[in-house]
């Protein structure tokens, strides 16, 4: 496969499943601020909002709802947009129509068309739990495209890859995002429930509220969260499941070759940290573990591209 | 003629032009009755529908292009397609793919002639200052024979039908003739839209022509074994990359950017994820100009350095050979029918709208003298671009016009004007069918042993009123062509077999059904 070709698929995956981790992120964040232990905060979970996004604010610049809302979404100006990357998506399957099915292009091209089409007055008024949701619902479409109308060859392989690697990177954003939402919370003088309650849109953010309750059999506390969302071997959503997923991709690009595959040993790595991570072992500051970690996943990144889409 | 049926109520076909869709004319088809009660018979309302179903085929598809908006964002729109079929009668389609082949088999001969000896440039069947004079020519290219000495493996040729029914070369498209894409997808949204006609009018299929244009291909590899072929497109931001998508899909080959190959030791290799790859044949859609830069255009981006080294040694086979430009310049189209008789022996089968060549001192005389009269076209330009309808022209246009020509006479040819054929179009501020000019591109196949006609065309449309330009980067739109298998009209017995429905196949499949469901109990 065409090397260029390799970081397309790579790069479909990625923006697709970042399209729909930021759209199911605002949906829930956004509709947390009407719940009543978040409704006194509503200034403070949009400038949280605009930090997930990357749009830059000072502390002096008016928070305008209605701007927030179209910035992170609709705005093609905000390159972390949830329109942004669902464009980003597109651009990138456009190279490869010609080794996709025709069913995977069009269930793409078909989000892309929703999601440029949806008029942003209704969206900012009306639209946001409806876009947001039916983003996920194309997300979920496409994924099953992918599944099903692929050769489970190179192509289907870098096209998981990117998603399961996403996927690790935008858990641990959301995690490093709202440990910091508590954090200032907690400076503030914000109460416990209120610092509890975040633990509960983390969880909802990634779709594992009820999981996490079968999981554990109790409510939920800072430590049974940090457990399910990074270390949980059989949540489809935790770090360490989506992790383990990026390895076994890699092994099967790797075709058993003899020699030592380096970027093989990092993803290893990073498997075996997120599995066994202790929670006592980092809860003098979770974020900075996080981040840290975060780090290494960017590297590995970098050794994947360097290793398949690099000129040869 | 006036009509009155359903939509083509208070259709009129104009004084002195043949209409496909209602005049009669000695080639015309005579189950066109069949197609125009079908369409007839639709209201407004469903017709619209139907043509809404087909656009959001195209939507889904993407076969768009983007019109980018201020703030960043973009509108995906369709190219302008009608659903009415341009049809043409089996008999007919037999005399015009022979007309093609012979054509295109002169053309192909003369660029290996030019190329060698120049036999017909110094029998002076062929003024030899025009081809030296030609842009396109490539030196490089004298003295080397391609693989199967095939030049022009992929030709477009323009058809016009004349209000004596009969068709006319208007030009040749012998580099990157494009359109192709829009002939498969027309007939997939047809056949998704109006799929009983299907069933009433057995239509030459043309989603072969993938499987076509990958045996000719195949056919000119400088290798044995299994050829690694490829094309070479200029990118996503390209007009024409969904067609070169949609090809390299079909024929199951590699769509790669000049970036993605490279030339070692003369030869070719294309950058995989495990190692570089050799290429056997490249299928390019870029202009000569921009294929090397060590030849041609020295800043292009778009191709690959030292292509052409690889080319000229043999190691790699390029389509369309490098120089074919030189055979589709206008003023060369006139000598076609010579070509054919000097090389071929034959008359020619399709004759050429009446071409007058201005760098010729008598023809110029009569261009200028009878400018107001004629079409006016610059040599080297395609996509309707250039194209003067003098009679449309203010008289200080027409000196305007005149002056240039003087400029540079070998930059101009003219003809008369064609009064092309129209074809009944549905626009939507008329509320109905009316007519509209068409042309045919069709597309002709030659590789090492084998040649071939696709089996229909793209039928464009020019959509404004009155307007002869067809070409869709000026708001021009398409129409499905149907060539007809047969000419006899389809009996029930034939349609049942068709839908795979004959009485004998209904009654074993109803028993099938029956053994399931006793399986299942």
């Amino acid at each position: 496969m065409l090397a260029r070709i390799a970081s397309s698929l790579y790069w479909t995956g990625r923006y697709l499943e970042r399209s729909e981790h930021l759209a199911r992120y605002l949906r829930v964040q956004y509709f947390s601020m009407q719940d009543a232990p978040m409704s006194q905060s509503r200034e403070f979970t949009l400038r949280s909002i605009l930090n997930m996004y990357g749009v830059k604010w000072t502390e002096e610049d008016p928070i305008v709802e209605a701007g927030v809302l179209q910035q992170v979404a609709m705005d093609y100006g905000t390159p972390l947009s949830v329109r942004s990357t669902i464009r980003s998506a597109r651009e990138n399957a456009v190279a490869l129509r010609h080794v996709i099915s025709t069913e995977l292009w069009e269930s793409i091209n078909a989000y892309y068309l929703y999601s440029n089409g949806f008029d942003t007055e209704y969206f900012i008024v009306h639209g946001l739990h409806d876009y947001t949701t039916k983003a996920g619902r194309h997300c979920a479409i496409i994924r099953s495209r992918i599944d099903d109308t692929l050769l489970q060859d190179d192509t289907w392989v870098l096209i998981k890859l990117g998603i399961h690697l996403e996927r690790v990177v935008q858990v641990i954003r959301i995690l490093i995002s709202k440990l910091r939402d508590i954090d200032v919370m907690t400076d503030r003088g914000a109460n416990g429930p209120l610092r509890q309650y975040q633990g509960t849109v983390i969880l909802k953010i990634l779709e594992g509220f009820d999981m996490h309750r079968k999981a554990y059999h109790q409510l939920l506390t800072a430590k049974t969260t940090i457990d399910f969302v990074v270390g949980h071997p059989q949540f489809s959503r935790s770090v360490t499941y989506n992790m383990n997923a990026v390895k076994m991709l890699l092994e099967r690009l790797d075709h058993n070759s003899p020699e030592k595959n380096p970027v093989l040993f990092k993803a290893g790595k990073l498997h075996s940290y997120f599995r066994y991570l202790e929670y006592d072992e980092i809860s003098d500051d979770v974020g900075g573990a996080l981040s840290a970690a975060l780090d290494r996943v960017y590297a590995l990144h970098s050794a994947i591209e360097a290793k398949y889409f690099g000129e040869v | 003629m006036e009509q009155s049926a359903g939509l083509f109520a208070n259709y009129v076909v104009p004084e002195g032009i043949l209409d496909e869709s209602f005049s009669d004319f000695p080639s015309s088809y005579e189950g066109y009755e069949y197609v125009r009660t079908a369409f007839g018979g639709l209201s407004p309302k469903d017709f619209k529908r139907l043509s809404e179903s087909a656009k959001l085929s195209f939507l889904n598809q993407g076969i768009t292009y983007a019109v980018y908006s201020e703030e960043g964002g973009g509108t995906e729109k369709v190219f302008p397609f009608d659903l009415f079929p341009r049809v043409i009668s089996n008999r007919e389609w037999t005399g015009l793919e022979e007309g093609l082949l012979q054509r295109n088999r002169a053309l192909n001969l003369f660029l290996q002639d030019v190329y060698s000896d120049q036999k017909i440039l110094k029998d002076k069947v062929v003024p030899a200052d025009i081809v030296n004079s030609s842009a396109h020519y490539v030196k490089a290219m004298e003295g080397f024979k391609p693989v199967g000495k095939i030049y022009t493996h992929i030709s477009g040729t323009d058809l016009v039908r004349h209000t004596d029914g009969n068709f006319y070369v208007l030009e040749d498209n012998l580099r990157n003739p494009s359109g192709v894409s829009y002939v498969l997808s027309n007939r997939q949204a047809m056949r998704r839209t109006l799929y009983e006609m299907f069933n009433h009018t057995k239509v030459e299929d043309v989603s072969d022509y993938p499987n076509m244009l990958r045996r000719t291909l195949a056919s000119v590899s400088p290798q044995k074994g299994e050829p690694r072929c490829v094309l070479l497109t200029p990118g996503q931001y390209n007009s024409a990359y969904y067609e070169h998508s949609l090809l390299a899909q079909r024929m199951g080959i590699d769509l790669v950017q000049g970036t993605d190959l490279y030339v070692d030791n003369d030869t070719v290799f294309m950058k995989t994820m495990y190692g570089p790859l050799r290429v056997d044949v490249i299928y390019r859609r870029i202009d000569d100009a921009y294929l090397d830069s060590e030849m041609f255009r020295p800043d292009s981006m778009l191709g690959v350095p030292g292509v052409m080294r690889a080319y000229l040694k043999g190691k790699v086979s390029i389509v369309n050979a490098p120089g074919t430009g030189i055979a589709d310049d206008k003023a060369i189209c006139a000598f076609v029918p010579d070509m054919i008789r000097y090389y071929l022996k034959q008359e020619p089968i399709i004759e050429n709208v009446q071409t007058f060549i201005c760098s010729r001192p008598k023809e110029l005389k009569y261009v200028l003298e009878h400018l107001a009269e004629l079409v006016v076209k610059p040599v080297d330009m395609s996509g309707g671009y250039g194209v003067m309808i003098c009679d449309r022209l203010s008289k200080k246009e027409l000196v305007e016009l005149a002056d240039q020509i003087k400029a540079d006479p070998r930059n101009f040819i003219a003809q008369p004007k064609i009064m092309l054929s129209t074809h009944g179009t549905f626009i939507e501020e008329e509320n109905g069918f009316v007519p509209r000019h068409i042309d045919l591109r069709t597309f002709t196949l030659l590789g090492k042993g084998t040649e071939q006609v696709l089996k229909g065309g793209l039928t464009r449309v020019a959509l404004k009123k009155g307007s002869l330009i067809v070409n869709s980067s000026q708001g021009g739109g398409s129409k499905d062509t149907w060539v007809i298998a047969s000419d006899q009209p389809v009996d029930q017995e034939q349609r049942q077999e068709q839908t795979g429905l004959n009485s004998q196949g209904q009654r074993n499949f109803q028993g099938e059904t029956h053994v399931t469901t006793q399986q299942q109990a």
